[in-house]
């Protein structure tokens, strides 16, 4: 379902992919690892139509990103890291829009979107202006306008932010339901226990090249670690922590 | 039927209506922003805020209308107005009117394409200049009625209408083209001198309407006498009106078919300008800090701790990287320069001590500043930054207080000097031009405090809206002019004699401290409560 091959894209002087190629197959979760800066939202833009590569190819549910944009985004859901949305609309409003966009049929859409509100706790609030909205509030029109025209490929950055425990319980479920339907699942996140926990496999990006593959598992044994937390400190050469946190109460103190 | 033919150009007829109805939509509603406690967000409708200011403007244009005997002329003053406040509206708000920021991080994930995108944004901003021109219209459509027939009244609806779209056209076109060329943070900076261009064409036409009205050159100002005047393409849509009040010569008809000949040539140059690509381009604007080169300390007595530093500190940021803020303060300058160049016949730059009292233009510019000042300083694109005044223990009376003080010396205080040093070149005596500049500041300053007292807010606090700056400033141009006209008389009677001139100094210092501390118990009062809304 996602096939990145060879993968550049630079931004002036600034090299932000080199030679990136990942596959992931239905049914899959990838997850998508890396230190800030290290290519993540690039790749992810690529891959859902938003810029172009330099140089290289991608593939996404049978399309060619590149030169079919508007084939892979009939075909992909993506919940972007920062909440874009229209703020002066209400949920309804919204995700109304999102459904037309997407060329379902009014009648069928009105109940849908009523029932995923629902679903998530949102249902006092569905014709309530998104800018009255809190931040996990938000979050949740986001997810639903991403899974609201049941796409075949889910790119999720940072999904779980702002959602409280339950949610993000609902959100961790709910991943590992679509892709048990054969949806392929592209995850980014920082937060590695997460990753570990409903990832099927993961791809560490370092500097715009991938520098691991494989399961938690797997990559944490190939870096000589025992948890995935430890492989990706040790893989993308961040600084100790235990150090970094000393230097910081250090210069408080000063 | 409508899809079809939508689909024939490659645009999306469902998507097109989706994305029209929820831009409309937008228009018309307000969001975030400091509040009252238990107070909703003011629901405050820009296009009919607008439209309102816009149907005052036309009506001055009615007037000259109805008293300038040549149709022509008058229509094409009309029509020039109306360009050059569209163009205007969209250079120095084009981010929010044309194009919103948020668009591409929205709908690039979507299936959109460019041509539906760029159809839906044209719609929408074409339904916002086409409420602007009606508005703008409708006095004047009246008297061309009464004047030339109905014929020549509708006329003046269609050449106002026309006129305004085409400029529309143009500006995105160019504006657009330009993004192509040029990386979006250095067209932002040259941006800012286009503004002050279009902002000095702005002021141009709307005063050389009321000066030339006042002196009825427009009586004897004809395109007979002066052929130049077909240059301007705002006047081949006011052929449009003349032609159709009947009895019009070739030329006039050779102009108006010009008119529409530029409509039907802004329909294919529209096509495919307006893209997400661009959208995109656009957001990077807003997103991409230009490259900071290391400045020296900040340290600005009066202002080294406390609220007062902090409002420092962001003011001068907000002053180098806020396009919006930035070009909100430096548009004095043509304002001001061009009134001087204006008022020259009426002694703008003789010695108001002794040879009467200036232009009514020069306070005119004097009035604009305190409002611009305190205009400017309300909205910002990074209002959700101000989350910060409500989670730290300052005061919000303390923030509201430094801002203005800070503007009053930073920007107001600059101002003040640079005139005075502009006028010591003319005047008789230095410490005349000093003394004038002085009492013309005070007077700012003061104007600057009841504007705070009238309607406090946290500096940068505000989620900018589509157009405000342009309807603050076609409203401040109506109520100031009224306003500019009492100072030539004021002031004839302070310079008079020495004592008056000292009285008047002493006056205003003791009126500045009074409404300063009413300014202050006020802000207290209406500021305390406000919480954020994001």
């Amino acid at each position: 379902m996602i096939d990145a091959d060879n993968l550049w894209r630079r931004y002036g002087d600034r090299v932000a992919l080199q030679d990136l190629t990942l596959h992931a197959g239905a049914g899959e979760i990838l997850g998508f690892l890396g230190p800030n800066g290290a290519g993540k939202s690039t790749t992810v833009k690529i891959l859902t139509g938003m810029i172009k590569p330099d140089r290289g190819r991608a593939m996404v549910a049978g399309y060619d990103v590149a030169n079919d944009p508007i084939e892979v985004k009939k075909r992909i859901g993506y919940v972007p890291e920062s909440a874009a949305l229209y703020e002066s609309l209400s949920a309804r409003e919204y995700l109304d829009l999102i459904a037309s966009l997407h060329h379902l049929p009014p009648a069928a859409t009105a109940p849908r979107i009523e029932e995923l509100l629902d679903r998530f706790g949102l249902s006092h609030a569905i014709d309530q202006r998104l800018s009255e909205y809190s931040k996990g509030m938000k979050q949740k029109v986001l997810i639903v306008s991403a899974l609201l025209h049941r796409p075949e490929v889910v790119f999720l950055d940072e999904p779980l932010t702002g959602l409280d425990a339950s949610a993000a319980l609902v959100v961790k479920e709910l991943i590992r339901g679509l892709a048990a339907q054969g949806r392929t699942i592209f995850f980014c996140s920082h937060v590695l226990e997460v990753v570990e926990r409903i990832c099927t496999r993961i791809v560490i990006i370092n500097q715009g090249r991938t520098i691991a593959d494989g399961t938690a598992r797997d990559i944490a044994a190939s870096a000589g670690a025992t948890t995935l937390e430890e492989a990706f400190v040790t893989l993308t050469g961040t600084r100790d922590a235990a150090q970094v946190s000393h230097d910081l109460l250090d210069a408080l103190e000063r | 039927m409508f899809d079809r033919l939508a689909g024939a150009l490659g645009i999306d007829g469902a998507q097109w209506r989706a994305l029209v109805a929820t831009y409309l939509r937008m228009d018309f509603r307000a969001t975030g922003g400091p509040a009252r406690k238990n107070g909703r967000v003011r629901n405050r409708s820009q296009i009919v805020g607008i439209a309102m200011v816009g149907a005052v403007g036309g009506g001055a244009f009615g007037l000259i209308a109805a008293g300038t005997p040549d149709l022509l002329m008058s229509a094409s003053l009309l029509t020039t107005y109306a360009a050059a406040t569209t163009i205007m509206m969209l250079l120095v708000d084009f981010t929010g009117v044309v194009l919103a920021p948020e668009d591409y991080a929205i709908l690039a994930p979507r299936p959109v394409s460019s041509r539906t995108y760029f159809a839906a944004r044209l719609a929408a901003v074409g339904a916002y200049i086409a409420v602007l021109s009606v508005a703008t219209a409708a006095i004047p459509v009246l008297v061309y009625a009464v004047k030339g027939g109905v014929l020549a009244g509708a006329a003046a609806l269609v050449a106002v209408l026309l006129c305004d779209l085409c400029m529309t056209v143009l500006v995105i076109s160019a504006y657009v083209t330009l993004l192509r060329w040029i990386h979006p943070s250095k067209l932002k900076r040259a941006m800012a001198y286009v503004q002050l261009l279009g902002a000095t064409s702005f002021y141009l036409v709307y005063y050389l309407a009321t000066v030339g009205f006042r002196h009825s050159f427009l009586d004897r100002l004809g395109f007979e006498s002066s052929p130049w005047l077909w240059v301007i393409p705002s006047t081949w849509f006011a052929a449009l009106v003349r032609a159709a009040a009947g009895g019009s010569g070739p030329a006039v008809w050779i102009a108006a078919g010009a008119a529409l000949a530029l409509t039907a040539a802004c329909v294919p140059l529209a096509a495919g300008r307006l893209s997400l690509d661009y959208a995109r381009r656009i957001g990077e604007m807003s997103a991409v800090a230009e490259p900071a080169s290391r400045r020296r300390a900040f340290r600005l007595p009066g202002f080294s701790r406390g609220e007062a530093r902090a409002v420092a500190l962001l003011v001068r940021a907000q002053f180098r990287f806020d396009q919006r803020f930035r070009m909100g303060i430096l548009g004095i300058i043509p304002l001001t320069g061009f009134y001087m160049l204006l008022g020259l016949d009426e002694g703008a730059l003789r010695d108001p001590f002794l040879s009467g009292t200036g232009a009514a233009g020069v306070y005119f510019a004097v009035i604009f500043i305190p409002m611009t000042l305190h205009t400017a300083l309300a909205a910002s694109e990074s209002w959700r930054a101000a989350w910060i005044f409500f989670a730290t223990p300052a005061s919000h009376a303390r923030i509201v207080v430094a801002s203005k003080n800070f503007v009053t010396i930073y920007f107001l205080g600059t101002y003040v000097v640079a005139l005075a040093a502009f006028w010591s070149w003319f005047f008789e005596r230095v410490w005349h031009a000093a003394l004038h500049a002085l009492i013309l500041g005070a007077l700012a300053h003061l104007l600057l405090q009841l504007a705070v007292i009238t309607r406090p807010s946290l500096p940068f606090a505000a989620e900018p809206h589509k157009a405000q700056r342009s309807a603050a400033t076609f409203a401040l141009f109506l109520v100031g002019g009224v306003v500019a006209g009492v100072f030539p008389f004021l002031l004839s009677i302070v310079y008079r004699r020495l004592a008056t001139t000292i009285g008047t100094v002493v006056f205003l210092l003791l009126i500045t401290v009074a409404v300063e501390y009413a300014l202050r118990l006020r802000v207290d009062e209406a500021i305390g409560e406000l919480e954020f809304r994001s």
